[in-house]
């Protein structure tokens, strides 16, 4: 288990990371997301020992992680711009990464050089960037890691190396029980993987849940009235205390903390033409909840 | 659990595994290293060998080459220092780099530590095996020279010690910064800013202190260790050179400084935060300050060069600061923006850097804090030493009295060279006729006027003297350099007009000395001047002569001509006539040793005494072989004439002052006038003592002087004003040290008369 308790980061006088509590079980996935400067790489990167908290712990296995030996050699972090040792090949580097970690295992290393097919005694620096990434996990997963933090992974990624990824990762978390932390602006992808969920705004930690709580927990209704009770409806709909809610002639769509079965009954009390209750994808959930905190990129960008 | 771990198992495995990858995976590295040691340790070797042997080899060769590949070895191992300070834990450099490593189970020390381990491997590896190559090819050439092997460690071990101490100096800047560029300027920041700052302040000091001792303060030991580069010179050119023996101070003064800067290096980098990776800790905080220190200390060296460098006026001195302060400020807007269009940045800075230089230069010039004229009360001088140029000499003063003696001494010559100095023109001077109105005149005096009207200053600067003719300067003077002639009768017959070229032969005959104050509390004190033969100011020679330091110096000198082998000394002179084709005649004194010693003794319980007369010139005592040793002598010492009379059986001394004596041949003499009143013309006057009476008389009258010069003969012809034992090493001279003849000045001449010939003038002035 890997946790942080109330951690505190500054640069500066920028606040990145504020009294962020989190904690991450063995044996799952968890996503983390959050708009641009957020702090998403920040927490990563603090909880792999990079950046030492300002304030608060960052625990693993119960221990701290800043300058513990022992206790980073089960994390490995693969950061959103990887770093090789200038001119050096794949097998350069899969011999400094077995100098240092210990569990680094060679037949794991071989059987992912052949499935993802890169040359190893290549040059990384002539790679791709998504080859680069490529080389970024494949020796990040042969270090044999108890705790994977990916900050980005999946970007530049082409979609049959992102699946590749993905199944490697969920098969690691379902065979060892490996922890994954993956901080992503793709939600497609966390939903895809991730059981647990984090939304960081402005340093802070919106929401932590799993994922189904997130989904069960916001309702998207599609309603509709007669056209002459639309204006009174639209007032009405606010005691329910939307979220949101967008009026298209007489089809309301209304964003609403609650699940159906909580709400259903209110709704039927107001006799609507048509009612249906819409699941919300993760970037729905993103941006009603960061709408709700002020981050409107959709009037200001969209207009 | 953790207490019970054993070093071993507190040391990281993965560090040690990572050494060994890190060791294997940069070979290019060490091949590089390799290739620089061969070409800067063997082929230079085997050149020279080759060279050699061509030429000739020579009993000291390989020695000699061994001491020179000694100082290359310095050189290349401070070169290598360089290149792995700069790449070791350059990681820090990049931000991708340092999440990379930072992220690693390796504990920044570790890491830290491993880095800089492995590039010292390489550095002794190659280094150790090129130089055992160079040593051995040498031992094989030439042989085993005495104390090779001793010479050869010292220089490795040299060698191995400044390469630690400039990578370490590096990984210090590279823990304050970062990128590759502000390490390297970092580095210098912290090898030469403190130096430079020191330097910076003592040339202020001595721009209002032109006696300062530059030198003292440019030599000060301790100078070395806030300069790294200063230290390694130091140790090297005093061990490589060939200095043999166990260098245990040496290889500890550079050892410290290497722990020092290694510790301060691994703590600050491991406080140092992964966010600064590719930033500076320190720089974007001192930028400013590094910025207006150097525009500052630009504008204070452009004055200083200006006014002292080029002999500059105030205006000069304001060119220079002005310009020193708007290029640097424009050169460190450039460099520090890396942009040509910041180079006008902070003009507000600037303006308050101008006004601080200003102000700065202001306070040492009109010497606001009187450091000219400052000195420790004797009650916090442990120990003055007296240096004095040809011939060396050295008085160390330690007891309290002679201390209080000599003060009054230093403190007049601290006024030499003293703009709008105030001196006090000596109203008890009698060789003055000073009013009240020529105190006020003298008094307000500053520095580059020339009155013409007084010509009774001296120069110190020789140089300046010799660069403007007859030009009087006045940047390095003192009354106090006038003789008081009271006590000396034939004196008083020189009137004013001819005083100065009296002073010049003061000048001329006077010796530099440097005196070091030592404070109990405080900063050492290092001055210079130009004063007599022994102190600074006739008026406080009493003083020093009165001096347990220079009564034992005196004493030293009877000992040492005591002490001489027991043989008869002969004491001669020749006696001839000015014209060639006379007959020399050795005069032979018997007992020239005693006589000498009496000498000695005379001199010794005069000088006390006679100090306040006029500086005549100096008897100069030659005891070891080519060593002299000139002391002044005074109109006052008859006692000591009496004895140089006496030593040459004569009545009458003669002291001979002249501008440039003619060659003397007669050929040289224009057709149809007698040669001897031909150089005459040369002489400007004369001194005549006699014998046993006191007695004296000073002329300058043509006709006295050709009658003298027609029945005299210098002591010594062929070695002027010498009166010269026959010994092999050891012989006594006395006289008076003026001028070479090349020059244009005053010399004097000891003279006599030729036996049986004592022309009226001299009988008459004296029966």
């Amino acid at each position: 288990m890997i946790r942080t308790e109330n951690v505190t980061k500054c640069f500066g006088s920028v606040r990145s990371l504020h009294e962020v509590s989190v904690t991450v079980e063995n044996g799952s996935i968890f996503g983390l997301i959050g708009s641009n400067g957020s702090g998403k790489s920040t927490l990563l990167r603090t909880l792999c020992g990079i950046y030492k908290p300002d304030q608060g712990d960052v625990l693993c296995c119960g221990e701290p992680v800043f300058e513990n030996t022992a206790i980073k050699e089960k994390i490995v972090y693969l950061s959103d711009d990887p770093y090789f040792l200038p001119h050096s090949t794949m097998a350069d580097m899969c011999q400094m990464y077995r100098s240092i970690y210990p569990k680094f295992s060679m037949e794991r290393y071989r059987e992912l050089v052949q499935k993802f097919g890169l040359e190893e005694r290549r040059k990384i620096q002539t790679f791709s960037k998504g080859m680069q990434k490529q080389v970024s996990v494949l020796l990040g997963l042969s270090c044999m890691p108890e705790y994977l933090l990916c900050d980005e992974t999946f970007d530049g990624l082409d979609p049959v190396m992102r699946q590749l990824v993905k199944h490697l990762i969920i098969d690691d978390v379902a065979e060892r029980n490996l922890c994954c932390i993956i901080a992503s602006h793709n939600l497609r992808e966390v939903e895809d993987m991730a059981d647990h969920i984090a939304l960081l705004h402005q340093g802070e930690m919106v929401l932590e849940s799993e994922l189904d709580d997130v989904r069960t927990n916001i309702s998207k209704i599609q309603l509709s009235f007669p056209k002459e009770r639309c204006d009174e409806m639209e007032v009405k709909l606010q005691e329910m205390q939307p979220l949101s809610v967008v009026r298209r002639g007489s089809l309301f769509t209304v964003i609403v903390r609650g699940n159906e079965e909580s709400l259903s009954g209110w709704v039927e009390e107001q006799k609507p033409q048509f009612c249906e209750f819409i699941p919300l994808t993760l970037d729905e959930v993103f941006i009603t909840e960061m709408e709700e905190r002020g981050y409107e990129f959709t009037k200001d960008l969209i207009g | 659990m953790s207490s019970q771990k054993t070093l071993l198992d507190k040391f990281p495995k993965n560090a040690l595994s990572y050494f060994r990858f890190y060791l294997l995976a940069n070979w290019q590295q060490f091949v590089l290293y390799l290739i620089l040691c061969f070409l800067a340790c063997v082929l230079p070797t085997i050149l020279d060998v080759s060279e050699a042997q061509r030429h000739g080899i020579y009993a000291n060769q390989g020695y000699d080459i061994a001491q020179a590949m000694g100082i290359v070895f310095v050189v290349i191992s401070c070169v290598l220092g360089i290149f792995s300070g700069m790449a070791a834990n350059s990681y820090v450099n990049s931000k991708q780099a340092t999440n990379c490593f930072h992220s690693i189970p390796m504990r920044r020390e570790s890491l830290f530590v491993m880095e800089g381990a492995a590039r010292f491997l390489y550095y002794a590896v190659s280094s150790s095996v090129m130089y055992s190559i160079s040593m051995s090819v040498l031992l094989l050439t030439y042989g085993v020279w005495e104390n090779a092997f001793t010479m050869i460690w010292n220089n490795w071990l040299i060698g191995v010690l400044s390469y630690l101490v400039v990578f370490t100096l590096f990984q210090l800047a590279g823990a304050l910064t970062a990128t590759a560029g502000f390490r390297f300027c970092m580095a210098g920041i912290i090898a030469f800013l403190p130096i430079a700052l020191y330097f910076l302040v003592v040339g202020c000091v001595a721009t209002s202190m032109d006696s300062i001792h530059m030198d003292y303060y440019i030599e000060v030991p301790s100078l070395r260790w806030i300069c790294p580069a200063y230290l390694i010179i130091y140790v090297t050119f005093g061990l490589a050179s060939g200095e043999v023996g166990y260098p245990v101070l040496q290889i500890l003064s550079l050892l410290i400084p290497s722990i020092l800067y290694y510790t301060a290096a691994i703590f600050l980098h491991r406080k140092r935060r992964s966010e600064m990776a590719a930033n500076s800790v320190i720089w974007n905080k001192i930028k400013v300050i590094v910025k207006y220190l150097v525009v500052f200390t630009a504008g204070i060296c452009g004055a200083i060069l200006m006014y002292s460098g080029f002999g500059g006026g105030f205006s000069w001195m304001v060119f220079g600061t002005v310009c020193g302060l708007i290029l640097s400020f424009i050169l460190m807007n450039v460099l520090i923006n890396r942009s040509t269009k910041s180079m006008f940045k902070g003009i507000a800075g600037l303006g308050i850097t101008t006004a601080a230089t200003a102000v700065f230069l202001l306070i040492f010039m009109f010497d606001v804090f009187h450091l000219d004229s400052f000195m420790y009360s004797a009650d916090n001088i442990r120990e003055i030493e007296l240096k004095f140029s040809y011939p060396e000499e050295e008085i160390r003063l330690t007891e309290r009295e002679d201390i209080e003696r000599i003060l009054p001494a230093l403190e007049a010559m601290n006024g030499v060279a003293y703009i709008d100095a105030d001196y006090a023109v000596a109203e008890t001077d009698k060789f003055i006729d000073a009013d009240e109105e020529t105190i006020e005149k003298i008094s307000t005096y500053f520095s580059g006027y020339y009155d013409d009207d007084y010509k009774m200053f001296l120069f110190d600067n020789y140089e300046l003297y010799m660069k403007e003719s007859m030009e009087y300067d006045t940047t390095s003077r003192t009354v106090y350099d006038i003789p008081a002639v009271e006590a000396t009768e034939i004196l008083t017959e020189i009137d004013t007009e001819t005083i100065p070229y009296y002073l010049e032969n003061s000048v001329f005959n006077s010796r530099r000395v440097y005196y070091v104050v030592k404070p109990k509390f405080g900063i050492t004190l290092a001055k210079t001047g130009r004063i007599h033969p022994i102190s600074g100011a006739a008026k406080h020679m009493e003083e020093l002569a009165y001096s347990k330091g220079y009564m034992d110096y005196l004493t030293e000198l009877e000992n040492r001509i005591a002490a001489r082998e027991v043989r008869e000394v002969t004491f001669e002179y020749n006696n001839s006539y000015w014209s060639e084709d006379s007959t020399k005649q050795n005069r032979i004194m018997k007992n020239g040793k005693t006589y000498q010693e009496n000498l000695i003794q005379v001199y010794k319980e005069s000088i006390p005494a006679d100090v306040n007369s006029a500086l005549i010139g100096s008897i100069e005592f030659y005891v070891d072989n080519g060593m002299c040793y000139p002391l002044p002598l005074y109109a006052g010492m008859t006692e000591v004439l009496d004895l140089i009379a006496e030593g040459c059986s004569k009545t009458y001394v003669i002291l001979s002052r002249y501008d440039e004596l003619p060659i003397p041949e007669e050929n040289y003499c224009p057709a149809g006038m007698d040669y001897v009143d031909w150089i005459a013309e040369e002489f400007t006057g004369f001194l005549i003592v006699e014998r046993g009476t006191g007695r004296s008389w000073y002329t300058e009258e043509k006709d006295d002087i050709r009658a003298i010069l027609h029945n005299s003969t210098n002591i010594n012809y062929y070695r002027n004003n010498v009166l010269s034992g026959a010994g092999d090493t050891e012989y006594l001279a006395v006289g008076v040290r003026g001028v070479g003849e090349e020059t244009e000045y005053y010399n004097i001449d000891m003279m006599v008369f030729r036996d049986g010939v004592i022309p009226n003038c001299v009988t008459e002035k004296f029966s």
